[in-house]
């Protein structure tokens, strides 16, 4: 553990992840158009929850998720425990490469194989995990500049090009009330989108001034929800909400309605975002898997059998998440959070309980 | 052990490459049709119709030659039939041996007994498979649509190109409207009136030979995804002076005591309130219209230099022309056809969620008898390079 990676690098990578699914897809859609309400909502939610994750992190500086969990739980409960991340890494890894792969094929590459672009979108994941954390979380720099760039490029395009906005698309507000949004908000938006930060718990021990950390998860968290509520509202205001809902790729239709002057028909910016972004949602998701499944196992070394291994059953986890997309988006949407919500949450939050019960108990 | 990694790595990487290079995926430019303009029509037997302007892919066509009676053009005319649309298409690939391109589509025009019928299949097949663009605008005609594909037009070489910039133009005037499919979606799904433009054409002397114009004729409403009516030129630049959708164009201003005086007024920027006053269960609504505009031409005898209180004379002459011509098209919206296209239900929905709820399905009997209130404020910035016509 002689890695180190510094808090912006941290701060990068948690953004990009989280906004890698969130702005191609619509969230928090079942709040109709006060979806940018519930996603406010949920950002102050996930601030909670990412702090319960900081501060278990605080009182073990030197353990991720799989290693403090046995020591707060003890080892048969903590090890369950650990190996249910473990397999939620490496199902969150397989579901996102297929969600990369299908939004390339509807709406780019139409008639391609599967299993092939798969490959091609999954080999740099790997050979990143090959060289190492350090490299990787630098990529994350370069990355995290051009996507802002585009992803800001298009939405002051969006602006410019004027007649397509109607904000009176939002309107009416709040009509059923708090209650679908805080439906939303329970179950699936900790999920998803936010859901993402969790893995990010795994590589706080790697960071040179761990004393930030705080600041450093609340910002990003902050962030990202800020730029999903804009791109919510960009969307909905350009599309209206039930085309928005019926899209298979609400961002990439908001894109195509721009014009301004001979500038048009830039799709070809948001496929490059939704790639460079997915790949770094997928690589954080395996890497974190593998550090995990290292950690579990009590590996001493860098171990590429193991790489070679998790990235297998990522692979074909990717092909056979579901029998066609519309089920596939279903589970994740819809199935998945509902358990993964008591991984997530639950939790680490009985684990806070636990582990202060127990300091008050030794102190005694 | 890197070094043979890293030779994998690029076998893969590079094998991977041709993936998109499979014969059945082969997209090359000659082999495909590229589709500028797509007419629909449904035949008294309840099939599809489909009518294809398409992009002639060898060279120019020759031009000029006085004997020429139309412009020679540069695109190749298909049509077909089949039960379902993408059933006539699949009949012109077959008759082509390459398929359609939709890419580059600039219009759509459906025909009227189709429309009448119903277009959502059109929207779906448009929206879902289709590379056709999101933005490209829908368009209704009267009879048949295959006729207004297969028209030459004045002086464009490519007729959709001519016909999409004509439509353009008259939108920006308010003189029809460019409708997209995922408007015409949100209507559909929220049971609501959207309108299209329409298009026509007449047959012309220009110059010798007979010649085929496109021009506009309004817009077509829409229920849903069934046309209902009809508004003529007049009533749609109301209507879209209503939807916030003039850009330009002009309003002539005729004044009351002497007759041979006209004023034109350029529009430079419209915009329209729609405000909701609900009174104890009683709702009406308050139009409230701002219209820029410059003086382009007149004749009447006033020197504004001298005498700025003039401007203020004709803007109170705007603002009863234009309250009239909104009166009117309010008026055959409100007591002839009775529909809501104006979008007062979704005004008052979007401020008063409750009233509309209670109001939503008596709505039919309380649009009509509602009382609405017109109010223009216009405003005249410039008066042009002149101050005074010469007298």
């Amino acid at each position: 553990m002689k890695y180190s990676i510094s808090n912006t690098q941290l701060f990068f990578m948690m953004v990009l992840a989280t906004l890698s699914g969130g702005t191609f897809l619509l969230v928090g859609g079942d709040a109709r158009q006060d979806a940018w309400i519930s996603i406010l909502f949920s950002m102050a939610l996930a601030v909670f929850q990412i702090l319960m994750y900081t501060i278990l992190f605080s009182q073990y500086p030197k353990d991720t998720i799989i290693t403090y969990m046995p020591k707060i739980f003890g080892r048969y409960l903590g090890n369950i425990i650990c190996f249910l991340f473990i397999i939620r890494f490496i199902y969150l890894a397989g579901r996102l490469l297929r969600d990369n792969i299908n939004i390339m094929v509807a709406s780019v590459i139409p008639y391609s194989s599967l299993y092939g672009i798969a490959l091609l979108l999954f080999l740099p994941t790997v050979v990143s995990i090959y060289y190492g954390i350090e490299n990787f979380f630098r990529i994350g720099e370069i990355v995290f500049v051009i996507f802002m760039v585009f992803l800001f490029l298009q939405y002051i395009l969006v602006f410019i090009t004027g007649d397509i906005i109607h904000f009176s698309n939002l309107q009416p507000v709040l009509v059923k009330g708090m209650e679908p949004i805080i439906k939303q908000a329970f179950p699936d938006q900790l999920v998803f989108p936010f859901g993402t930060n969790v893995l990010f718990a795994m590589f706080f021990p790697f960071l040179n001034k761990p004393q930030k950390i705080h600041k450093t998860a609340v910002s990003a968290t902050i962030f990202t929800g800020l730029t999903l509520t804009l791109n919510v509202i960009l969307i909905i205001s350009v599309l209206g909400v039930d085309y928005a809902l019926a899209s298979i790729s609400p961002f990439l239709d908001t894109i195509r309605h721009v014009k301004v002057g001979f500038v048009d028909r830039i799709d070809i910016l948001s496929i490059i975002l939704i790639v460079l972004s997915g790949f770094i949602k997928t690589t954080v998701s395996t890497f974190a898997a593998v550090i995990a499944a290292k950690q579990f196992l009590n590996f001493k070394k860098e171990s590429k059998g193991l790489i070679i291994a998790i990235c297998a059953i990522i692979y074909f986890t990717s092909m056979f998440s579901g029998p066609n997309y519309m089920k596939h988006l279903q589970i994740g949407l819809k199935v998945v959070p509902i358990y993964v919500f008591q991984l997530y949450v639950t939790v680490p939050l009985i684990a806070l309980v636990v582990h202060y019960i127990r300091k008050r108990v030794n102190e005694l | 052990m890197k070094k043979v990694f890293i030779f994998f790595f690029i076998i893969i990487i590079g094998a991977s490459s041709f993936l998109g290079c499979g014969k059945s995926q082969q997209r090359d430019i000659e082999k495909r049709a590229i589709i500028l303009g797509a007419g629909y029509d449904l035949s008294k037997e309840g099939k599809f119709i489909v009518t294809l302007q398409a992009i002639k892919p060898q060279g120019r066509a020759e031009r000029g030659g006085t004997a020429a009676s139309q412009t020679p053009s540069d695109v190749i005319i298909h049509s077909s039939t089949g039960r379902t649309i993408n059933e006539a298409f699949d009949e012109v690939s077959g008759r082509l041996g390459k398929p359609p391109y939709f890419s580059h589509e600039k219009f759509i025009i459906i025909g009227e007994r189709l429309a009448k019928n119903g277009i959502e299949l059109v929207i779906d097949s448009c929206l879902r498979g289709r590379e056709t663009r999101v933005n490209v605008p829908i368009f209704v005609c009267r009879e048949n649509a295959y006729d207004y594909i297969k028209t030459r037009g004045l002086d464009e070489a490519i007729p959709s190109e001519e016909l999409i910039n004509i439509m353009e133009l008259q939108g920006q005037k308010g003189f029809t409207f460019l409708t997209s499919p995922v408007e015409i979606y949100n209507s559909i799904s929220q049971n609501n009136y959207n309108v299209v433009g329409v298009v026509s054409f007449e047959r012309k002397k220009v110059g010798e030979a007979p010649c085929d114009v496109f021009n506009v004729s309004g817009s077509a409403i829409l229920k849903k995804d069934k046309l209902v009516g009809f508004l003529d030129k007049q009533e749609t630049k109301s209507l879209a002076l209503i939807k916030n959708k003039v850009k330009t164009g002009d309003f002539t201003v005729q004044v009351p005591e002497s007759p041979n005086e006209v004023i034109t007024l350029e529009i430079a920027g419209t915009k329209c309130k729609l405000i909701p006053i609900v009174k104890d269960d009683k709702i009406s609504m308050q139009l409230i219209i701002k219209v820029k505009s410059n003086i382009a031409e007149t004749n009447l005898k006033v020197d504004p230099k001298k005498n700025p209180e003039v401007i203020h004379k004709i803007e109170q002459l705007e603002n009863e022309e234009v309250k009239k011509q909104v009166e009117a098209a309010i008026f055959k919206l409100q007591k002839e056809y009775k529909i809501d296209v104006l979008g007062f239900g979704e005004a008052i929905n979007k401020d008063y969620p409750k009233i509309w709820k209670n109001n939503k399905d008596k709505w039919n009997d309380v649009f009509p008898e509602m009382a609405v209130d017109i109010q223009v404020e216009s405003h005249i910035e410039l008066t042009g390079s002149i101050t005074k016509p010469a007298y």
